[in-house]
């Protein structure tokens, strides 16, 4: 059995940060691995370490040599392999959305020919949330999204999934499938370090869009990047310091100007 | 000259920041107040693999560095663990598993090692005496020839994790001194089971990590066989020495780790705290005391970086530990006296646990050796006269 598992170096933004036109300036980023890629690399190991058949785990990034860091992490993990997609035409795009990033996904797989693919269920930075599921469609995959509990058989994974008010589905989806994960699936482990040592001698492929046969026209997209604003606050807090007594005025000149009133 | 670090060591990084967020300053404190060892942290550390960081694959352990065991030690101190990062680590998965990897049999390295690595065996370490103190070569504890094996005999203090050690290193001398050309000969080290009846240990009250026991160790006709001697009879000295430098690299970051942690909550606070209108970090009398040792930190984490890297090609680097432990002491303790003023009388409270770091990177002045006993060294190599 062979799982593919994709995986994202997401940025944090510092809490004083600045906007520059579309992008936030380097300095105030941090790179990390998505939160929710590390409970879908814990759910691929995990399949791995209890299935008895041998199970290969191949982790796929879109991402700069910056990122293999991300990618070593997986690796340390207990991820087998890992491939890393990267060339000029993705470094100068200004925002490859989930439908360009699942056809580039999408290439790798058809390549790799997994038994099941496992995904966050959105990335922390742009929050698209759709990556995984436009890639099932491109791969004609079975899918499930946001799953938080899943356990497999040959042919089937029996999956639970999250929806909202607290309702949760049970599906069954015929492999071969691809999973969103959510977070909260498992525990996930840290990077031991024997993991970090083995992770240095695992195999980690760059390939560029043309090594996968895709044209640089794959990332023509309807989506466009227009504007980057900080939201406005909208919880401003007023408070009043003194007896009740003493700040009922004030109450209600807030109150009047809000334009509550009691008439 | 190459300053870019291997891709490795941003995951080690990021490893024991993980295990340091959940292991953080309140856990100690509960800890400490307490008195309690920290059993579950032990264990964590021996999952993550930290316990088998110096210990080679074959026998469990990751194979890696004294460079990556400063990283881990300096990063699970800054994280949250205060001293407890090195504590925790120094003794076992540092000296003893340096000793046993570098001068252990065949034989021993299979039966300690992988416990070592899983973290399923702790060792203590027995070099300080209450006459020879940290001069080791006046060290009185007795090994006499007895048939095939030993017979050991004497006294030791300031023994960490002896209270609960499976097992011991034990630095005897097996030549009285007046018989040999030259003090650093006729000492062996052996390897002792703690359960041994022979064996008695007192833990000392003290003034700080108390999630650990320091005792001392009363051995009285110990009788061991004599592969348990570990390296050569009358030879220990050379096998010692391996092991103190990685002891002085570990109180070195030690030094810088809590001092980060501490100045990084100080310029949390008085970027907060606001007097006269104004964050107190404003004024320069606050930020520049803390600033400056600073400074001294970053500093003396590039002379401990040097020292790992030297012994890690298998280089003498006996002075450049020397100096990065005296200096990150230095520059350490002058940190978090100057983040302990920060916080004003709040620096005194426990619940801020400043005051703990405190007591806690005041033993890296005290141990492994003393500041003078580092400059005594540092001043031999100047070309001082040695002065004793």
């Amino acid at each position: 059995m062979k799982v593919l598992v994709t995986v994202k170096e997401v940025a944090n933004v510092a809490d004083d940060f600045e906007i520059e036109g579309l992008t936030i300036p380097e300095q105030f980023l941090e790179y990390d691995l998505n939160e929710w890629d590390d409970y879908a690399v814990e759910a691929a190991v995990q399949i791995a370490e209890d299935r008895d058949e041998d199970v290969e785990v191949v982790a796929v990034t879109v991402g700069p040599e910056r990122s293999e860091e991300t990618v070593r992490m997986a690796l340390a993990k207990g991820v087998d392999r890992a491939v890393r997609v990267w060339d000029d035409t993705l470094a100068e795009a200004a925002l490859v959305g989930p439908t360009a990033m699942a056809r580039v996904l999408a290439a790798v797989a058809e390549a790799e020919d997994p038994d099941l693919v496992l995904s966050g269920v959105q990335a922390a930075d742009d929050g698209f949330g759709a990556t995984g599921v436009a890639l099932a469609e491109h791969l004609e995959y079975a899918w499930a999204a946001v799953v938080n509990d899943l356990e497999l058989d040959d042919e089937t994974a029996s999956v639970r999934r999250e929806l909202e008010g607290g309702v949760e589905e049970l599906t069954s989806v015929p492999l071969p499938a691809v999973l969103t994960i959510q977070t909260g699936i498992n525990d996930p482990r840290y990077a031991s370090l024997r993991g970090i040592r083995q992770a240095q001698r695992k195999e980690l492929d760059v390939r560029t869009l043309a090594d996968l046969g895709l044209d640089p026209a794959v990332l023509d997209d309807d989506l466009t990047l227009t504007g980057l604003a900080r939201p406005e606050s909208e919880s401003d807090a007023t408070l009043f310091e003194g007896s009740a007594a003493d700040t009922a005025d004030d109450l209600e000149t807030v109150l009047r100007d809000a334009g509550v009133s009691a008439e | 000259m190459d300053f870019e670090a291997p891709p490795e060591h941003a995951l080690i990084r990021s490893t024991a920041s993980d295990i340091a967020e959940e292991y953080g300053p309140e856990y100690w404190r509960e800890r400490e107040q307490a008195g309690e060892f920290a059993a579950d942290f032990w264990d964590e550390l021996g999952d993550a693999g930290f316990h088998g960081l110096l210990i080679p694959e074959e026998y469990g352990g990751a194979d890696m560095g004294l460079q990556e065991m400063g990283l881990a030690m300096e990063t699970l101190c800054a994280e949250g663990c205060g001293m407890a990062g090195t504590w925790y680590l120094v003794v076992t998965a540092g000296m003893a598993a340096v000793a046993l990897r570098e001068s252990g049999t065949e034989a021993q390295k299979e039966t300690y090692l992988p416990d070592i690595a899983a973290g399923d065996r702790i060792f203590s370490f027995a070099i300080t005496e209450p006459e020879a103190g940290t001069n080791t070569l006046n060290v009185g504890t007795r090994a006499d020839r007895d048939g095939d094996g030993f017979v050991l005999n004497g006294k030791k203090a300031w023994i960490t994790f002896a209270d609960r050690a499976d097992d011991m290193i034990l630095v005897t001398r097996t030549t009285p001194k007046e018989e040999v050309a030259t003090p650093t000969q006729g000492l062996t080290l052996f390897l002792v089971d703690m359960d041994d009846p022979g064996i008695e240990v007192s833990p000392i009250e003290k003034h700080a990590i108390n999630y650990s026991k320091s005792c001392e160790v009363f051995i009285e006709d110990v009788r061991v066989p004599a592969e348990a001697a570990l390296g050569e009879v009358d030879e220990g000295w050379w096998h010692l020495v391996k092991t103190l430098n990685p002891e002085r690299v570990g109180f070195a970051a030690a030094a810088t780790g809590i001092a980060e942690l501490a100045a990084s909550k100080a310029v949390d606070y008085a970027n907060e705290r606001e007097v006269f209108d104004a964050p107190i970090g404003t004024h320069q009398a606050v930020s520049f005391p803390i600033t400056e040792a600073y400074t001294g930190v970053e500093t003396a984490r590039l002379m401990r970086q040097k020292a790992a890297w030297l012994f890690d090609q298998g280089e003498d680097c006996g002075y450049e530990a020397n100096v990065a432990k005296a200096a990150a002491v230095e520059a350490g303790i002058d940190a978090v006296y100057h983040a302990m003023q920060a916080f004003g009388g709040w620096g005194y409270a426990t619940e801020y646990d400043i005051e703990r770091w405190w007591r806690e990177i005041n033993l890296t002045r005290l141990a492994p050796v003393t500041q003078q006993m580092a400059y005594n060294h540092i001043a031999t190599e100047m070309g001082f006269p040695r002065s004793y």
